[in-house]
C-alpha cells in the first residue's frame, strides 16, 4: 500500500537533518539537546521509520511492574517467550515477536532506533541487568503478517531506565495492550504514561489483571472510568483476567471480554459480552484494521510534532533564547567595559628631546656641522655635570621608566574599574552572563589578566612608539606647511651662525651647566615655554640676528600653532596607549565572549531556522489535508480482514 | 528517681545543650554567604527540634506509609482489632488522614494539626502508648497540588515518630513510593510490612535487597490483615507474623521506649542537617585555602619589598649609624680620656642628629635614631598626619602603592571565589587606604628597630675590644705625654742647663693645641671607621632575615578577622557534628525498628 504520507516522508527526513544542524548551533544557546524533547523522540522513533512504509502494526504490552505483562505476552506468543518471576521489575529489556519473513522485507533496527537488536535465544535474556537497551526478537508462526508484538519493561519501578525503554516502545507502537490492576490503575506513574499514549492517539486494549471475579464485577467499571477520565484513553477492547497465579504460570490464563464504555448506568452485567468464555487475545489482535490504526497513529504523531509544544515550541524557544543572547550582547557592547581616562601625561622634556632629535636629522650642510659640533661640546660639558649630580642625588630613574611606572598605576585603575563594572553586570543578573562573569571575576582569571598585561606592558617599547609618533607628526607638519618649515630652517641656520657667540654667552652666564639641572623643571612648568625651549638657542641671539620684525610677525600665529602641535603629540600618545590597554583588556578579559554572544543571537535568523519554519508550516498543511482525506474514507485498506463489529 | 526518669532528664539536658549550641551557632550575620545559608538551614532544624522536644512525653505517633492499594487501612484496622478506618477496592480510598487514639487520650501535647484529621477513639490494648495515623498514599498524584493526597501526606509526616511502611508484591518497587520514603524517613523509625499474604507471594527477600542499601531493616512482616481482623473479631488472638507485629507495636513502642526512639529521631535529624551544612561549607574549603595562600604570598612580597627599601635606606645614612654605635661604645667604656673625646664627638653628633631628626624623612632613619625616640616621633607624626589627612608621607618605607592595589585586585577575585563579601578587601569607609599600609609598615618597623638595636650592640662590642681601647687611649695619651714631656724638659732642664735656651713660647702651645685637635680628629675618625667595619654585611643580613620573616597580619585586617571567624565557625560546626554523632552512637537504636542509613536533608526543608 503506498502510504498517503509518501510526500510527507520526504519532508520529515529533511526536517530531521535540519533539526540536527539547528541543534548543533543551538548548543551555543544552552538549550537542552533535542533528544530530551518528547516530540523529537516521536519524530525519530515513530515518524522517521514508519512514514512511507507499508502498514505493519507494532503492538506492545505495557504496564506497571509485577502485574503480569510477561504473562500476557506469553499468552500472545503462545509459549513462554518472556520469562516471568514473582519479583518485581523482572523484565528489563524488550522482547519482540515478528511474523515469519518480516526481517527480510524490513530492517528491524530502523523500526526500533536506539535499541541493540539481537536474536532471541532464551526467555531469561530480558531479565539481565545491563545499560544497553536490548531488543530480543524471534519469529512467531502464529502471528499474522505485518504484526509485531512486544513485551516491555515496567513504567513505574525504581529503575528509571526501564521507564525510558518502555517510553521508546510506546512512541514506536501503534497498538498498546495496557495491563492494569486494582492496585495500580490510579498510580501517578501509570497515568502519566497513558496520558502520553492518549495524546499520541494509540489504539489501546485494556487487560484488567488480577481481578477477583465475580466480587469485583461491580468495581471494574468504576476503575475504568477513573482510569479513562484521568488519562484520556479510549480503550477499544477490554478484557478481565482473573487472579489466578497458577493459570498464569502455566500459560493458561483466561480472558473475559467486557464492553467499554458502559453506555448506560443500568445493569453492569449488561456490559458482559456473550457468555464468559475465555478469548484468544491473539486472534482478536489479528483482526484489527491495520491500515486505519496505522494512519491514525501516524496522523496524531504528525499533529503532535506540529503542535504548539512540538517543533514550533522549540523554534520559539530558540528564538527567545537568541533574543536573550542579543540583549546580553547589547548590554556588553553598549557599556564599553574598557573605558579609560586619566592616562598619565608624558613629561614634556621627553617629547622635546624627540623633537630635537628629529630636527637634528633635518639639518644639513654647514649648519648641521656647526650644530653637531656645539652639541658635542655641550654634551661633553654637561656629562661632567650629570656625573656630579648623580653622586649627590643618587641614581635617577630614566624618565621613560618613571612614566612606565605611572602608566602601570593607570592600568591598575582601569582594571579595577573594569572589574567593578563586570561586578555590576553580574549583579544585573543576566542568567546567561552570570556564570561566565563569575569565572571572569574569579582569582585565576584576575591573576592571568594581570600577568598578561604586565608582561605586555613591560615589553612595550615606549621610546620607539614615541619616536614614531613624533616623526609622523613632524613629517606631516613638514609636508603640510612647508613655509613654516622653511622659515624654521632659516632660523636654525642663522642660529648656527650665531651659535659660538650664544654658547659662550650662555656658558659665561652659567646657564649651560645649570640649565641641565634647572632645565627639566622649566620644561615641566608650562607647556607654553616649550616653544622657546624647542629653539633654546634662538632666545636672544636669534632675535638680534634676524630682527624683531620677523619674530613678531610669525610668533603670534606660529607659537600658538606649535603649541597646539605639541599638545597634539601629547594627546595622541596618550590615546595610543589607552587604546592599547583597551584592546588588551577586551582581548584577554572578555576573549571571544562578545563574538559568541552575537553568533548565538544570530541563530534565529539562520537559514536552517527559516527552512525548518517553512517545513513545519507545510507539514501542518499536509497533516490537515490528510485528515480530510482519511475522513473521506479514501484510504485503501489492504491488510484488513473482516471488520469486527464495534459493539456498543 | 527511676532510671527511665533519669534517662529522660539526661536526654533533656543533652538535647538542650546541643540545641543551645546550635542556636548560638546559627545566630548572626556573616560576611560569608555559604555560612548564612547553612545557618538558615540550622534555624529551620531548630524549629522542628522544638516540636519534637515539647512532646517528648507524649505518646508515639505511628503513621502508615505506602502506595495506594497496599492495604494500609486494612492493616490499621487489623492492628486495632476493629474497623475504624475505611478500606476498599477503589483507588485511592483514604484521602483524609485518620487519627486513631485510645479514647480519652490526651492529644494536646502532640502538637498535631488536629483539624486536618478525622479523629477516631478506640479502646484497644495496642493503643495504650501510641496513636496511629492512617495516611493517604504518596503515589496517585503526579504533582503536589493543593488538596492532593501527596500534599496532605507531606504535611502529616513530619509529625510522625514511626512509619509503618506497607507494601505488596506489585508495589514494593514502585519508584514514586521509594522516592517519597527517602524524604519521609529522616527523623523516623521504620517498620516494614508486606501485606496481602492471602494472594501474593513472599517477596520479602527481594524487598530487603532493594531497600538494604539505604535502610537498616531488622525485620519484615508478611501479614494478611483481613484474616487477622477476622480472627480478632471472632475473639481469637492473631497468629503468625501479625502477632509479632502487634507485639512489636505494644512492647517496643511502649512508654518506656518513647524517649529512646524520640532521641534517636531527633539526633538523626540533627546529624543529617549538620552533615549537609558541612558539605555545603566544605565546598568552599579550597577557595578559602587559596585566599589565605594568596594573602600570605602578598604579605611576603610586601615584606620583601620593605626589607629591600630598608636596606638601601639604612646603608645610605652612615652618620646615624656612627652616632648610635659611638653612644653605645661610650656607655660601655665609662670615663677615660679617649672616651671623653668620643663623648664630645658624639655630643656634637647628637646636635647634628637632633637637627637631622627634624629632617628625617624615612622610616629607616627613624628606626635608626632609636627605638624610644623614634617611636615617640613616629606616633606623634602619625597622629598629626591622620588629623591632617595627609597619609602620603606616612608610607615612609615607600611600599609601592601599586603592589597593594594589585594585591587588592587579586584578593577580590579570591573573595568572589570563596563566597566572602567582596568589600572585605576594601579599606574601611572614610579611611584612606594608605593608613592601613602605614599600620602594616609600622609593624614592620617596630621589628626593624629591635634588630637595629641588636646590630648596634653587636657592632659596638665587636669593634671596641680591650686591645682597641688600650691602643686608642695610648695613642691619645702619647701625644699629650709627648707635649708635656717636651714642655717639661724645656722648662725644668734645658733652660736650667743652658741659659741660652728660652722657655718655650706661646707659639709652641698654640701649634701643640692645633696638632692635638688634628690628632684627636684623626683618632676619632679612624676609630669611627673601625666601628663601622662589617656594617654593610650586618645590614644585608638583617634585611635578608627580615624579608623572610612571617608577619602575622595587618595587610587587610578586616579580611583576616573574617577568615578567622570562618575557621572558628567551621570548627564549631565540626565539634557539634561530632558530639551529635557520639550521642547517636550512644543511643544504639532499637534493633527491632528500621531506620534510614543515609539521611535526606530535604526533610528539613519539607518539615517547616
Amino acid at each position: 500500500m503506498p502510504s498517503p504520507f509518501a510526500q510527507c516522508a520526504q519532508n520529515i527526513h529533511e526536517l530531521h537533518s535540519l533539526l540536527g544542524q539547528l541543534e548543533q548551533q543551538a548548543a551555543a544557546l544552552q538549550i537542552e539537546p533535542l533528544s530530551g524533547f518528547e516530540w523529537y523522540q516521536l519524530l525519530e522513533q515513530k515518524l522517521l521509520p514508519q512514514l512511507g512504509e507499508d502498514a505493519f502494526l507494532v503492538a506492545a504490552v505495557v504496564g506497571g511492574t509485577n502485574i503480569g505483562k510477561s504473562v500476557l505476552f506469553n499468552h500472545l506468543a503462545g509459549s513462554r517467550a518472556s520469562a516471568t518471576s514473582p519479583l518485581a521489575s523482572g523484565t528489563k529489556h524488550v522482547t519482540c515477536l515478528t511474523p515469519n519473513g518480516f526481517e527480510n522485507s524490513h530492517d528491524l533496527s530502523d523500526i526500533f532506533p536506539g535499541f541493540e537488536l539481537t536474536e532471541w535465544s532464551d526467555s531469561e535474556q530480558a531479565l539481565d541487568e545491563s545499560d544497553t537497551d536490548w531488543l530480543f526478537w524471534r519469529h512467531s508462526d502464529s502471528l499474522p503478517a505485518n504484526l509485531l508484538v512486544l513485551d516491555t519493561p515496567d513504567i513505574d519501578s525504581d529503575a528509571r531506565i526501564n521507564w525510558e525503554r518502555a517510553d521508546k516502545i510506546r512512541r514506536t507502537a501503534d497498538v498498546l495492550i495496557a495491563v492494569l490492576t486494582q492496585q495500580k490503575y490510579n498510580d501517578a506513574a501509570v497515568k502519566e504514561f497513558f496520558r502520553r499514549a492518549a495524546a499520541e492517539d494509540k489504539f489501546v486494549l485494556v487487560v484488567f489483571n488480577q481481578v477477583h471475579l465475580p466480587d469485583d464485577e461491580e468495581y471494574w467499571p468504576l476503575w475504568m472510568k477513573t482510569f479513562c477520565d484521568e488519562t484520556g484513553i479510549h480503550p477499544q477492547f477490554l478484557y478481565l483476567a482473573p487472579h489466578d497465579r497458577q493459570a498464569a504460570e502455566s500459560n493458561g490464563l483466561e480472558f473475559f471480554e467486557r464492553c467499554w464504555p458502559v453506555t448506560s448506568s443500568e445493569d453492569i452485567a449488561g456490559a458482559v459480552v456473550g457468555q464468559d468464555a475465555g478469548r484468544r487475545l491473539r486472534e482478536d489482535l489479528s483482526t484489527l484494521k491495520f491500515g486505519e490504526i496505522k494512519l491514525q497513529t501516524l496522523q496524531s504523531a504528525l499533529e503532535l510534532i506540529a503542535a504548539s509544544d512540538g517543533i514550533p515550541g522549540y523554534l520559539k524557544r530558540v528564538k527567545d533564547r537568541s533574543g536573550e543572547f542579543r540583549s546580553a550582547a547589547e548590554l556588553l557592547s553598549t557599556h564599553n567595559l574598557a573605558e579609560i581616562d586619566n592616562w598619565p601625561m608624558l613629561r614634556n622634556g621627553l617629547i622635546v628631546e624627540k623633537i630635537r632629535g628629529w630636527w637634528q636629522g633635518q639639518r644639513e650642510g654647514w649648519s648641521a656641522k656647526v650644530h653637531n659640533f656645539y652639541n658635542a661640546v655641550g654634551s661633553g660639558l654637561t656629562k661632567g655635570w650629570k656625573l656630579v649630580d648623580e653622586q649627590v642625588r643618587g641614581p635617577q630613574t630614566p624618565p621613560l621608566e618613571a612614566y612606565r611606572a605611572r602608566e602601570w598605576e593607570a592600568v591598575l585603575d582601569a582594571v579595577d574599574e573594569v572589574y567593578s563594572r563586570l561586578n555590576w553586570f553580574k549583579e544585573l543578573g543576566n542568567p546567561l552572563l552570570q556564570p561566565r562573569l563569575a569565572t571572569l571575576l574569579g582569582a585565576t582569571s584576575r591573576q592571568e589578566l594581570l600577568d598578561q598585561i604586565r608582561s605586555e606592558h613591560e615589553a612595550a617599547d615606549l621610546d620607539d612608539q614615541l619616536q614614531q609618533l613624533v616623526k609622523a607628526e613632524l613629517d606631516s607638519f613638514r609636508s603640510e606647511s612647508p613655509e613654516w618649515y622653511r622659515s624654521l630652517r632659516q632660523l636654525d641656520a642663522v642660529a648656527a651662525a650665531a651659535r659660538p657667540a650664544v654658547s659662550i654667552a650662555l656658558f659665561v652666564t652659567g646657564f649651560g651647566p645649570v640649565g641641565n639641572a634647572v632645565g627639566h623643571i622649566a620644561t615641566e612648568t608650562a607647556v607654553t615655554s616649550v616653544v622657546s625651549v624647542a629653539g633654546d638657542v634662538a632666545a636672544g641671539g636669534v632675535t638680534a640676528a634676524v630682527g624683531e620684525t620677523w619674530v613678531s610677525s610669525t610668533a603670534s600665529s606660529g607659537a600658538a600653532w606649535l603649541e597646539a602641535k605639541f599638545r597634539r603629540i601629547h594627546e595622541q600618545f596618550i590615546a595610543q596607549r589607552a587604546e592599547w590597554l583597551a584592546e588588551l583588556l577586551q582581548k584577554h578579559l572578555l576573549g571571544s565572549l562578545p563574538e559568541e554572544l552575537t553568533a548565538a543571537a544570530m541563530i534565529s535568523e539562520s537559514e536552517t531556522f527559516v527552512d525548518i519554519e517553512r517545513l513545519v508550516a507545510s507539514l501542518a498543511d499536509v497533516s490537515s489535508s490528510d485528515e480530510e482525506a482519511s475522513t473521506a474514507n479514501t484510504v485503501n485498506e489492504q491488510t484488513d480482514s473482516e471488520a469486527r463489529p464495534q459493539s456498543s | 528517681m527511676s532510671d527511665a526518669e533519669l534517662a529522660q532528664l539526661e536526654l533533656f539536658a543533652q538535647v538542650d545543650e546541643l540545641a543551645r549550641r546550635l542556636q548560638q551557632w546559627s545566630e548572626g550575620e556573616s560576611p560569608w554567604t555559604p555560612l548564612n545559608q547553612s545557618r538558615a538551614l540550622v534555624r529551620r532544624l531548630l524549629t522542628r527540634l522544638e516540636t519534637l522536644r515539647v512532646r517528648l512525653e507524649a505518646p508515639l505517633v505511628v503513621a502508615t506509609f505506602g502506595g495506594t492499594g497496599t492495604g494500609k487501612s486494612s492493616l490499621v484496622n487489623a492492628i486495632v482489632g476493629t474497623e475504624c478506618t475505611k478500606s476498599g477496592r477503589e483507588r485511592p480510598t483514604t484521602t483524609r488522614p485518620v487519627l486513631i487514639a485510645q479514647s480519652g487520650a490526651e492529644l494536646q501535647p502532640l502538637n498535631l494539626p488536629i483539624e486536618q484529621f478525622e479523629v477516631v477513639s478506640v479502646d484497644s490494648s495496642v493503643l495504650r502508648d501510641i496513636v496511629i495515623i492512617d495516611c493517604p498514599d504518596p503515589d496517585t498524584n503526579e504533582a503536589e497540588t493543593s488538596g492532593s493526597n501527596l500534599e496532605i501526606l507531606r504535611r502529616v509526616l513530619p509529625h510522625c515518630d514511626v512509619l509503618l511502611y506497607a507494601s505488596t508484591q506489585q508495589k514494593y518497587r514502585s519508584g514514586r513510593v521509594l522516592d517519597e520514603l527517602d524524604v519521609a524517613s529522616a527523623g523516623c523509625r521504620l517498620i516494614f510490612v508486606q501485606t496481602h499474604a492471602d494472594t501474593d507471594e513472599d517477596i520479602r527477600d527481594d524487598w530487603r535487597r532493594v531497600l538494604g542499601e539505604k535502610y537498616e531493616i531488622p525485620d519484615v512482616f508478611f501479614v494478611d490483615s483481613v484474616a487477622a481482623l477476622a480472627e480478632q473479631k471472632s475473639g481469637r488472638r492473631p497468629t503468625g507474623d501479625f502477632a509479632k507485629l502487634q507485639d512489636l507495636l505494644t512492647t517496643r513502642l511502649a512508654a518506656v521506649q518513647r524517649v529512646q526512639i524520640r532521641r534517636a529521631n531527633l539526633l538523626d535529624l540533627t546529624s543529617v542537617t549538620l552533615a549537609k551544612c558541612r558539605e555545603q561549607l566544605g565546598e568552599f574549603d579550597p577557595a578559602i585555602a587559596l585566599l589565605e595562600e594568596s594573602l600570605a604570598e602578598h604579605r611576603q612580597k610586601l615584606t620583601r619589598e620593605m626589607s629591600r627599601e630598608l636596606k638601601s635606606q639604612l646603608s645610605a645614612c652612615s652618620h646615624l649609624w656612627e652616632q648610635r654605635i659611638l653612644t653605645q661604645v661610650t656607655t660601655l667604656w665609662g670615663s677615660s680620656p679617649f672616651s671623653a673625646l668620643l663623648r664630645l664627638h658624639s655630643g656634637l653628633g647628637a646636635l647634628i642628629t637632633s637637627a637631622s631628626l627634624y629632617r628625617a624623612r624615612s622610616g629607616a632613619q627613624l628606626a635608626l635614631i632609636g627605638a624610644m625616640q623614634g617611636t615617640r616621633w613616629l606616633t606623634a607624626r602619625q597622629k598629626e598626619k591622620s588629623a591632617e589627612g595627609r597619609f602620603e608621607e606616612l608610607a615612609t618605607l615607600g611600599i609601592d602603592d601599586r603592589l597593594i592595589r594589585e594585591a587588592r585586585l587579586l584578593i577580590g577575585g579570591h573573595l568572589m571565589d570563596s563566597g566572602l563579601d567582596a568589600a572585605l578587601a576594601d579599606p574601611k569607609p572614610g579611611e584612606d587606604a594608605r593608613l592601613e599600609t602605614a599600620r602594616f609598615e609600622s609593624g614592620f618597623l617596630e621589628n626593624a628597630k629591635r634588630r637595629i638595636d641588636d646590630a648596634i650592640e653587636r657592632l659596638a662590642k665587636r669593634n671596641s675590644g680591650v686591645f682597641a681601647r688600650v691602643w686608642y687611649e695610648f695613642l691619645l695619651l702619647a701625644f699629650i705625654g709627648f707635649v708635656l714631656f717636651r714642655a717639661g724638659r724645656n722648662f725644668f732642664w734645658d733652660t736650667v742647663v743652658d741659659p741660652l735656651v728660652k722657655v718655650l713660647p706661646m707659639d709652641f702651645y698654640v701649634s701643640a693645641g692645633l696638632f692635638f685637635v688634628l690628632w684627636s680628629v684623626i683618632l676619632v675618625m679612624s676609630f669611627c671607621r673601625r666601628l663601622k667595619r662589617g656594617l654593610a654585611s650586618e645590614i644585608a643580613a638583617m634585611a635578608d632575615d627580615m624579608a623572610e620573616q612571617k608577619l602575622t597580619g595587618g595587610l587587610f585586617p578586616d579580611l583576616e578577622a573574617a577568615i578567622d571567624d570562618v575557621h572558628r565557625d567551621r570548627r564549631r560546626l565540626d565539634e557539634m557534628s561530632a558530639s551529635c554523632d557520639r550521642l547517636r552512637g550512644d543511643v544504639a537504636s532499637s534493633s527491632d525498628l528500621g531506620s534510614p542509613r543515609q539521611l535526606n536533608a530535604a526533610t528539613i526543608g519539607a518539615a517547616s
